[in-house]
């Protein structure tokens, strides 16, 4: 018997629970064979912005101890020229198509909304919430009232399902999760990336153009799966898992630890070929365990340990 | 991000086999040359392409990328030195032969400019005279003329030199016998002035590149520049290889824009110790 790897997010049907992590894959209209997007869960894109930026200066990555850090700064052709020229390349892929969103206001947010309802083949929107709020000089994601005040501009804006994506770099996940539910996200991706950075020792300056950056890898799954498994305690909507999964041993503890679906990113650098592997692997544990669906396994963490022999 | 041409998707990941691998010239430099079997990977590089390497399992995460002085379709194997530096290249270095070497590619764009009937210079120093040799393969074999350029820190690191002596005249410009004063483009700059020249590749260094460059500015024929950038992935997913554009207009990623440009659009700098002296 086959397993079943489909899995729902909130109003999103997903084929199976793997998806790339933003701005960590694209589709450029085409995919080497051993990549092939059609055999994702979903497909994320890089986070657009209102208007076009260029991102940050060189160097835009470091490596860590089982990592990277980066600090891109989101290089964006803009939502009017992504609607032209980028979306519609997506129209040729098969799983749902989830745009990322990184808004500097909530109006920002109210306007690339609306126009992201009026197109046909947008399945959801991710709200990248670890950018600067321009009116308030701070993190978005670090102020409960800030994220819920983005999310209900969005919430406002589109019947689009909507996920939350929420950054680490907080005192209180649980208090930013139970803020952005309130106002009407349909689901929460957890996590960003964790803030770092590299020194180097040759010019006794910060490696990175921009100083400090986003730590992501391996090195951040401890931290993300802590962050899932205490939002599945605290929230109703899904969770999407994200942070340092690179097998698929990584993306089960996430599902036991609660979440329903899973990105990956940085692995993909390192061997193109992870989501498809990280799919194959859940479906073969699924299949040794004798479990129907994915399903089965979400929160299992919760629910107490397993015996051995039941 | 929309590209003038399509971005390269026509890369696979191969796990190839390490065949060779040691350290070149004195025994104990830095310099070494790992001999890949890929014949996929192989089999579609051009001229300007480059790969990513992993010849290790755990640390470090990421691969580095390589630009092999040459690619074997008839043995399947590619053939790259590698500067040892850090962990990457020190992880390299260690690899037996026999052992695993994944690799991705090949990646890039190629240089497909129609070279019958056109002279051209390459300018080359240290690890950065390997993308040069699969170039002037490619120019010969397509009706062109190509003088080599070359300069390393001592002889056993001018790459190539016999395989590019066959296809035509080769200059060398070695610091522990020449100095690191003279550069070994005052040799292409004398040579301008009784030979035409029809346009000139820079690889490995900023200061001959813009030697390379300038003239290229007073003699009338374009130049282009093979540059590096830390990578995180290789492929256009991460954005991670900025090459600042000369004109303050923003950035185009090394791994799917280059690695060749033409001098013109791009800085001429090391991104890490500042621009230009
Ligand atoms: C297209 C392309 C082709 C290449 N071909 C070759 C090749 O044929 N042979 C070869 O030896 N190398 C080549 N490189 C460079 C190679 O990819 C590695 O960056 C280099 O070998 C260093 O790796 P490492 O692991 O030894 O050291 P790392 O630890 O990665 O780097 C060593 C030191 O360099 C610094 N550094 C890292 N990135 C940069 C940067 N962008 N600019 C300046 N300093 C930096 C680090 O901070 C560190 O101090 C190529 C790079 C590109 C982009
Ligand atoms: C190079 C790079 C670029 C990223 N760009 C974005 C982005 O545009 N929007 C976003 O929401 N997250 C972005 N992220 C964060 C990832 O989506 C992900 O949350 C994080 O990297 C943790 O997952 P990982 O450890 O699997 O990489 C980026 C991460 C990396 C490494
Ligand atoms: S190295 Fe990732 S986009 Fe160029």
């Amino acid at each position: 018997m086959k397993a079943e790897l489909a899995t729902d997010v909130g109003p999103l049907r997903l084929k199976n629970p793997v998806m790339p992590a933003s701005g960590t894959y694209d589709w450029f209209g085409r995919d080497p064979e051993q990549v092939s997007a059609d055999s994702f869960g979903a497909v994320v894109t890089k986070s657009v912005t209102l208007r076009p930026q260029a991102g940050n200066p060189p160097i835009r990555v470091a490596e860590t101890p089982s990592g990277m850090l980066n600090a891109i700064g989101i290089p964006s052709v803009g939502i009017e020229e992504f609607l032209e020229e980028v979306l519609p390349q997506y129209h040729a892929l098969d799983p749902p198509v989830i745009v990322s969103v990184q808004a500097y206001s909530p109006r920002e947010c109210e306007s690339m909304l609306a126009r992201l309802s009026e197109q046909p083949r947008v399945d959801a929107v991710e709200l990248n919430l670890s950018c600067p709020n321009l009116a308030h000089g701070t993190i978005t994601a670090q102020s409960a009232r800030l994220s819920a005040e983005m999310v209900a501009a969005a919430r406002g804006a589109t019947r689009l399902p909507i996920v939350a994506k929420l950054s680490p770099n907080v005192t209180d996940i649980a208090e930013i999760a139970r803020a952005v539910e309130e106002v009407g996200a349909d689901a929460l991706c957890l996590i960003n990336t964790v803030k770092g950075m590299a020194v180097d020792v040759e010019t006794r300056q910060a490696l990175l153009g921009n100083r400090s950056g986003g730590l992501s890898g391996p090195a951040i799954k401890p931290i993300a799966l802590s962050m899932v498994w205490e939002c599945y305690q605290e929230v109703d909507i899904p969770i999407v898992g994200v942070g340092g999964i690179a097998t698929a041993e990584d993306a089960l503890q996430f599902l036991l630890a609660g979440a329903r679906a899973v990105q990956v990113g940085t692995a993909t650098f390192r061997e193109p070929r992870s989501l498809a592997r990280i799919i194959a692997g859940i479906e073969e544990h699924l299949a040794q365990d004798g479990l129907h669906s994915v399903g089965e396994l979400v929160g299992w963490c919760h629910k107490g340990r397993l015996t051995v022999g039941s | 991000m929309v590209a003038e041409t399509p971005v390269n998707t026509d890369w696979k990941i191969e796990d190839g086999v390490v065949v060779e691998n040691g350290v070149v010239g004195p025994e104990n430099g830095d310099i070494g040359r790992v001999v890949i079997e890929a014949p996929g990977v192989v089999a579609a590089a051009r001229p300007g392409h480059f790969v990513m390497l992993r010849t290790w399992e755990g640390e470090p995460f990421l691969p580095r990328a390589m630009a092999p002085l040459s690619y074997d379709v008839a043995s399947g194997r590619m053939e790259i030195f590698y500067r040892i530096k850090g962990p990457g290249t020190r992880a390299i270095a260690r690899t037996h032969p026999g052992e695993i070497a994944r690799v991705t590619g090949p990646l890039g764009r190629p240089v497909v400019e129609d070279f019958e009937g056109r002279r051209v210079a390459l300018v080359g120093r240290g690890v950065g005279i390997t993308p040069l040799l699969p170039l002037a393969e490619h120019i010969v074999a397509k009706g062109g003329e190509v003088r080599a350029y070359l300069s390393a820190r001592t002889r056993d690191y001018v790459f190539g030199h016999d395989r590019f002596a066959a296809l035509g005249p080769v200059r060398v410009r070695v610091d522990d016998e020449d100095g690191d004063e003279a550069l070994v483009t005052d040799a292409l700059a004398r040579e301008c002035e009784g030979y035409r020249v029809d346009a000139v590749y820079g690889c490995g260094s900023w200061r001959l590149t813009r030697a390379a460059e300038a003239l290229g500015v007073s003699h009338g024929f374009p130049s282009y520049v093979f540059l590096e950038s830390k990578m995180g992935c290789g492929v256009g997913y991460c954005k991670g290889c900025p090459a600042r554009l000369r004109n303050g207009d923003g950035y185009k990623l090394v791994c799917v824009e280059g690695p060749v440009f033409p001098t013109r659009e791009v800085e001429l700098s090391d991104p890490v110790h500042g621009p230009p002296e």
